[in-house]
């Protein structure tokens, strides 16, 4: 087992009081895996992430309680020290902007060398020798040229590129990738996801991928886990979230993805209302408030976690034996509409 | 994680509620208007604070102190350098004038000198970096050559060669000053009007029909206003240091007028004897421009949204 | 390329700028209420005639405008009028190396001792180093120049020299308040001189890392393992100390503005105190001599600090296409 969570709680102490980011976030991830955290910004996402990193904001931040397992040790009391020894080397990590994560004043070739110096032992010319072999291998064209100049000769596609040469320097067991598309062309999204993949299958490193939109996820995950509310409310594999979705919550994200193939039945329709503020989180079911099929019990208790099969879990009271039964609105067709869909993308 | 064990539920634990929309966006956090927000914080600084309240005596000291005490130009031969006493509270100076009286009136003076050189210059400021950054263009490229070319020349010389041409006294101590004063508030301000210019919620505003006049009111004022309060409150102090820097070299307020910067500089010439003649006044100018500087760091931090956490 | 038309830019707006305060200066000067030469004596109007034949104001306006430029450009700024047959060039010629002297000693302890607090202070955000870093700073700019030295001196000069008597029986004085014959004699005036500029990198330094340290960057650097020191060392600093660098140029001017009343309470024989005495003596060709030759100095040090900062910073040094 690479990384364990388990009913992780991270909170953040703001002037207002405290924020519970995450509420009790458990998964595993194996060598080699994919799996995908989705959900609406604010949902704990990314925070989640910057605990495995050991990057909580501090002071603010802080794990309230819960493990984090890497390679089988504790790790959510490390020091500073052994968490430098896990950054970049154990898992690298992948930022959203590429125009603002990278070192205005420093050449590509020195920020991608740096790890490679810190963790591999690497003198610089060694170092440097390793990046231009790291942005070869993000298809970065003029390698010799490019490796001396600056971030804002670099296009935002090709900052991204030379993030993920960064995060994958050392070779990494694992790579966090935090919506590493959300602020690219569209045209650009799929190029980098596609590299992305192509990577992630050549060098067998696990990733998790960090996105609001099903629309990546579908392309590069093998499992999903859907987050709401700083919990995770649904989780399978790709076949079950898609075709099997349970809770209401993937219900709407389905319904919001744009697609070609939709009838008047099942036209695009956005979830209507905002993600609870998580400065004081609901007593029950943090999506009660906005889901159609809200029962009393919603409003009070917090759902517990159903098995629908050995890789299949949600966090919904409509699966409680004395609930209405109740079928996905979802046309059924839908799901292979999602994956003619992704396959547009990459045309 | 709570599992599917045993959980005791009502008998009407699955009866069917609509969904609440509004109560999804509700905002759970309290929700203040930018001004009461900013006070909020304001109020929160203890340094900033205390410094209001030392600014304000100081003003009640600048306006009514020399009413109470007027004879700030009385000779008293009979009384030279004296030491503080019950009588003049804080001594005589050379030609026995009493100096309590003279701080008071050297306050009003500075205090007077540092505000009107200050507003002057923002409103040229206003005016001149206003209408640069609405008008735009060759213009605004032209006016801002002359801003740069102006900003470039030492404050200092011009205001030393200007006090040197010109009459001494306060009123061409106020005219130098604002000369020289006005180039970086108008930079400010220009800076400002283009930014709101260019923003988004300008724009969306002029979409939606929204006039010139309405834009500048509720738009542009709003959003510059607190970056043009600091500036004057930073710009304050800035003034009543360079008057005092300018008695020092013999420009600045002459004597029989009080000002603290020429009290100091009397004081000074009497350096090491006589120690209260340079103190005192030299504490007054340090604890007003701490004063006005501590403020104004504490206001800026108070209206800058970005400091909002 | 690109950067030499940066600095090509530079070069031109500052030569503009002196231009400009040359005209100006001279104008100013003409402009004088009464006669230089006139002051409380009433003086012959034979010798008088002679004087103004001897500094050409004789002649209309404009043709003495365009005979000071030419002069100017032969680096001459006239005789003194009350120095005797004192060459205002000669003047600052000797005086000038004392004054850089004590700048250059003040900026180095400004500076350095500013950015060194700036750094620890940034780096224990709101922690006492902070909290002092941040008195220290809002001191330093509140307390004027002459105060800070008159304060030292009083300090070293009353109080410490007369423990040191009692204790010791003698009068030396380890640390001298007045003169400029050594390097112990320098070690009052450039620290009081310097103190405010030490307040203002500290400031400026503290904002910027602050800003720095909030930047995806430094994320980014920590992600890939970095120890503290080197994230502060090579991401942090390096990118905080570039605005500061723009403000050595108006630090220059200050520096430069504080010796005129440094050298002055410490008896610094500096060009600082050879202006104050022109001021108060209305030597007119002095003054405007010293005015011009501050003013250039100034623009030439903006020019440089502008020049360095071009280099310095990789956006502006490799700028393409951008005017």
């Amino acid at each position: 087992m690479l990384l364990e969570l388990k009913d992780l709680k991270v909170s953040f102490d703001t002037y207002a009081g405290e924020v519970q980011a995450v509420r009790g976030v458990s998964f595993s991830l194996d060598k080699g895996e994919v799996v995908a955290l989705v959900g609406e910004s604010g949902c704990g996402k990314s925070v989640t992430a910057q605990s495995v990193m050991g990057l909580l904001a501090k002071p603010a931040g802080r794990i309230k309680s819960g493990s984090i397992k890497i390679e089988g040790v504790e790790a959510s009391g490390f020091s500073e020290k052994q968490w430098e020894g896990i950054r970049g080397k154990k898992i690298g990590m992948i930022f959203q902007d590429p125009m603002t994560s990278l070192n205005p004043t420093m050449t590509i070739g020195a920020q991608i060398s740096e790890g490679l110096i810190r963790h591999q032992g690497m003198n610089k010319k060694q170092a440097l020798e390793r990046a231009e072999e790291m942005l070869k291998l993000v298809e970065i064209p003029n390698v010799q040229e490019r490796i001396h100049q600056y971030p804002h000769e670099f296009s935002g596609g090709m900052r991204q590129r030379a993030m993920i040469a960064i995060a994958l320097a050392c070779n990494p067991e694992l790579v966090i990738a935090d919506e590493p598309t959300t602020a690219l062309d569209v045209t650009i999204q799929a190029q980098v996801l596609d590299l992305l993949k192509n990577l992630q299958q050549k060098l067998e490193t696990a990733v998790i991928i960090i996105t609001h939109d099903l629309g990546v996820v579908a392309s590069i995950a093998q499992r999903v886990m859907v987050m709401y509310g700083g919990i995770i409310v649904e989780a399978g594999n790709l076949k079950d979230i898609y075709y099997e979705g349970k809770h209401p919550y993937t219900w709407g994200l389905m319904k919001s993805i744009p697609r070609l193939d939709r009838t008047k039945a099942d036209e695009l329709s956005p979830i209507e209302g905002t993600p609870p503020d998580l400065f004081a989180p609901p007593a029950g079911c943090p999506f009660a408030d906005r889901c159609d099929w809200c029962m009393k019990v919603c409003k009070t208790d917090m759902p517990p976690l159903h098995k629908v099969s050995e890789t299949h879990s949600v966090a919904c009271w409509l699966l409680h034996d004395g609930a209405p039964k109740v079928e996905s609105p979802l046309v059924p067709h839908g799901a292979t509409g999602a994956r003619k869909s992704k396959g547009a993308r990459h045309v | 994680m709570i599992m599917e064990a045993n959980l005791k539920l009502a008998a009407d634990a699955f009866e069917r509620v609509p969904k609440d929309i509004a109560q999804s966006q509700a905002l759970v956090r309290p929700s203040l208007t930018y001004w009461k927000d900013a006070w909020r914080r304001l109020k929160k600084n203890k340094v900033a604070m205390v410094c209001l309240v030392f600014i304000g005596l100081i003003a009640v000291i600048a306006i009514a102190g020399p009413i109470a005490f007027p004879n700030y130009r009385a000779n008293n031969l009979e009384k030279t350098f004296a030491e503080p006493d019950s009588v003049n509270w804080f001594g005589t100076d050379d030609l026995g004038r009493d100096q309590f009286a003279r701080v008071l009136r050297g306050g009003r003076v500075s205090l007077f000198i540092g505000v009107t050189v200050s507003l002057i210059s923002l409103t040229i400021g206003i005016i001149y970096g206003g209408l640069s950054g609405y008008l735009g263009g060759w213009v605004d490229d032209l006016m801002m050559r002359i801003v740069d070319i102006l900003i470039t020349i030492p404050d200092m010389v011009i205001l030393i060669l200007l006090l040197v041409v010109l009459d001494p006294g306060i009123g061409t101590l106020i005219l130098a000053m604002s000369v020289t004063g006005w180039t970086g508030m108008a930079r400010l301000v220009r800076g400002q009007v283009l930014q709101i210019k260019e923003a988004d919620f300008v724009l969306v505003s002029k979409v939606l029909g929204a006039g010139t006049f309405r834009i500048i009111t509720r738009h542009l004022v709003p959003n510059a206003i607190g970056i043009i309060i600091v500036r004057l409150m930073m710009s304050i102090p800035g003034v009543i240091f360079s008057e005092a820097f300018l008695s020092y070299i013999g420009l600045g307020v002459r004597v029989p007028e009080a000002s603290w910067g020429n009290l100091a500089e009397a004081g000074a010439q009497q350096f090491p004897n006589h120690l209260y003649m340079f103190f005192i006044p030299a504490a007054f100018i340090m604890f007003t421009m701490l004063a006005f500087n501590l403020f104004g760091d504490g206001l800026r931090d108070a209206l800058d949204p970005k400091m909002r956490k | 390329m690109s950067l030499f038309s940066y600095i090509m830019r530079r070069v031109l707006i500052s030569l503009l700028t002196v231009f400009v305060v040359v005209s100006i200066t001279f104008f100013l000067m003409n402009l004088m209420p009464g006669d230089p030469f006139i002051g409380n004596k009433a003086v012959p109007k034979a010798i008088k005639d002679n004087l103004y034949a001897k500094y050409g104001l004789d002649k209309p306006l404009f043709e003495r405008y365009l005979m000071y430029l030419g002069n100017l450009a032969k680096g001459d700024l006239g005789m003194s009028m009350t120095y005797k047959n004192q060459k205002v060039i000669n003047v600052i010629k000797q005086a000038f190396p004392v004054s850089a002297d004590l700048g250059i000693r003040s900026l180095i302890f400004g500076v350095i001792g500013g950015l060194l607090l700036g750094v620890i202070a940034a780096l224990h955000h709101n922690g006492p180093w902070d909290t002092t870093a941040t008195l220290l700073a809002i001191i330093g700019v509140s307390i004027p120049g002459f105060l800070i030295g008159t304060l030292v001196q009083y300090i070293f000069g009353f109080l410490f020299s007369n423990v040191i008597k009692d204790v010791f029986n003698t009068t030396y004085q380890l640390i001298p308040i007045a003169r400029w014959e050594g390097f112990r004699y320098t070690l009052l005036p450039s620290f009081a001189l310097g103190f405010s500029s030490l307040a203002l990198t500290s400031r400026m330094m503290r904002t910027s890392m602050l800003d720095v340290l909030h930047q995806d960057y430094i994320k980014t650097a920590k992600s890939k393992g970095l120890t503290p020191l080197q994230v502060t060392w090579r991401h942090t600093i390096r990118n905080a100390i570039l605005p500061v660098i723009t403000v050595l140029g108006p630090m220059t001017a200050a520096i430069m503005t504080g010796t005129f009343v440094i050298e002055k309470i410490f008896a610094i024989p500096g060009l600082g105190k050879f202006f104050v005495q022109s001021v108060q003596m209305y030597d007119y060709t002095m003054i405007l001599g010293l005015t011009l030759f501050f003013s250039t100095f100034l623009i030439f040090m903006n020019l440089v600090v502008d020049i360095a900062y071009g280099f310095i910073d990789p956006r502006i040094r490799l700028a393409k296409g951008k005017a």
